[in-house]
């Protein structure tokens, strides 16, 4: 079974390259491992940061499946499932350490209950075939609320050290603890360029999140950032890299 | 049940005069399976049957007429037919079709509790359904639900632990030999260039019909053909017009285009 590992936190604190650098460490400590990424936020941003391209998403194949189901074809739930597992394959892009799967957002305004849904089973029925799921998730609680994230063994909330953030972290745990069934969950602090911070946060009580490592703002990622480079174009002693590094190993540390 | 009869003679004739290799079945040599479906992965990949630009197909017709079993093999047995390379002569993608006919017990799609069209749809769903059931190890398939498509990855490791096409075949066979309303069936590979893939993938997209059709008149549909929704299948099909409307006899009319 997959160990499934979730990123989440407010809006613009680092969370998707957070997650990148992930993939990137998981696939180079252990090569032979089977590794999804999956891209759960809407906004998109996990391909550009793992390099890769994204042809079609789960809501494109969601879609597909439900105008062929509605026309006729295929309609028992063994041939739905047949037709979801030989589509998830147009979605999947696959390179040599990882595969990456993009939930896409729904065409025009409206909810993504359905796509969130829709995520929710296909994180259920392809995890089993990964060593590794790790889920960017999308910002703030929505897809907390809605369970799509039911099962996780690590749950990273992400947050720069404004107030603001460490507040939708706090919210994020508060509402996970009831809903989520996770096995650790700790708070990765980015883009924090005085490390004496971290001491006053804990001694104002903003947050009582286990703190997992603390990373400083990287000028060579921000280049990177604005170039379109991927995660592995980073040099392997970035900084982002080994907060990573440090906020995984404290984790899966018994 | 002839739904499938007039199927059964054309694919028969995309393959009549192409070689191909035969082989009974052997429960000794069924290919191993996992416990459920399994993802074979591009880094493990060999080739994939059916993918890239290759195209891929597949048909599973059921038949309770022994003869078209008697009239190719002279006798109503259980085989395999490989037409093209087998698996360990494949070098890269390939096109690639699977084609299995399955001869059923007479009276299978009889029980007094149900309906004909309800039991027929039953059988046929039970035997098609097989091939999402079916998890060779390093030969992942990927059967749509939808289409007649079914490409198939095979992985390094399966061909050099002696995958074959007549060993997964034999998998076929005992899947549908689990089925007590079975009493032979033959699967047929083909990867040869020279076959037509898109007129199996066309008989795949009908055969899909049939089954639709089958549903909808088991939910209800008008016994007015001029007004029916399903009338140009029902048309060219044998046997769907008996079903709807009740008469399974051999003496009802019947309309082949």
């Amino acid at each position: 079974m997959a160990r499934i590992i979730a990123l989440t936190g407010k809006g613009g604190v680092g969370k998707t390259t957070i997650c990148s650098a992930f993939v990137r460490i998981i696939g180079e400590t252990y090569p032979e491992a089977k590794i999804l990424a999956i891209d759960a936020d809407p906004a998109v941003g996990l391909s550009t940061a793992l390099g890769v391209e994204v042809k079609k998403t789960l809501d494109d194949i969601r879609r597909e499946i439900i105008e062929k189901a509605q026309s006729g074809a295929g309609r028992e739930a063994v041939e739905l499932l047949g037709e979801v597992r030989y589509r998830i394959f147009d979605a999947l892009v696959e390179t040599d350490s990882f595969a990456f799967l993009a939930i896409g957002r729904p065409e025009g305004a409206g909810c993504y209950c359905a796509v969130n849904a829709y995520l929710k089973e296909v994180i259920e029925m392809v995890s089993k075939d990964f060593d590794y799921v790790v889920i960017d998730g999308e910002a703030g609680i929505e897809q907390i609320n809605r369970r799509v994230m039911e099962k996780v063994n690590h749950l990273y909330l992400i947050s720069d050290a404004s107030k603001k953030g460490l507040q939708v972290a706090d919210s994020i745990h508060e509402v996970a603890k009831e809903l989520v069934q996770f096995e650790k969950c700790g708070l990765i602090l980015n883009r924090v360029e005085d490390p004496e911070i971290v001491s006053y946060l804990i001694s104002e009580g903003r947050t009582d999140i286990e703190i997992l490592c603390v990373i400083p703002g990287d000028p060579a990622h921000a280049r990177n950032d604005i170039l379109g480079k991927s995660i592995f174009e980073l040099n392997g002693d970035a900084p982002i890299l080994r907060g990573a590094k440090e906020a995984l190993d404290k984790m899966q540390a018994e | 049940m002839t739904v499938y009869d007039a199927q059964i003679m054309r694919v028969r004739e995309l393959l009549k005069g192409l070689p191909f290799r035969a082989f009974s079945y052997d429960a000794e040599k069924v290919w191993p399976e996992n416990t459920e479906y399994e993802m074979v992965f591009q880094r493990d990949v060999a080739y994939e049957l059916g993918g890239g630009r290759a195209v891929s197909a597949n048909l599973t017709c059921v038949t309770e007429d022994p003869d078209l079993f008697r009239e190719e093999q002279g006798a109503v047995m259980d085989q395999i037919r490989v037409y093209g390379p087998e698996l360990q002569e494949i070098k890269g993608n390939v096109s690639y079709a699977r084609f299995c006919e399955v001869l059923v017990r007479s009276d299978a799609a009889e029980d007094e509790n149900q309906a004909a069209d309800s039991q027929t749809l039953k059988l046929l769903q039970d035997i098609d359904f097989v091939k999402f059931h079916i998890y060779g190890k390093g030969f992942m398939m990927r059967t749509s639900g939808q289409s007649a498509r079914e490409p198939v990855r095979v992985s390094r490791k399966a061909l050099q632990d002696g995958i074959s096409f007549e060993r997964m075949g034999d998998t076929f066979l005992s899947h549908y030999k689990k089925n007590p309303k079975v009493i032979a069936a033959r699967v047929s590979f083909i990867t040869l260039d020279t076959f037509d893939y898109e007129g199996l993938f066309t008989e795949g997209g009908k055969a899909v019909e049939i089954r639709n059709s089958l549903s909808k008149i088991q939910k209800g549909l008008p016994t007015e053909c001029s007004v029916c929704e399903i009338r140009e299948i029902c048309n060219e099909v044998e046997g769907l017009r008996e079903l709807h409307f009740g008469r399974k006899t051999k003496e009802a009319p019947r309309v082949r285009v």
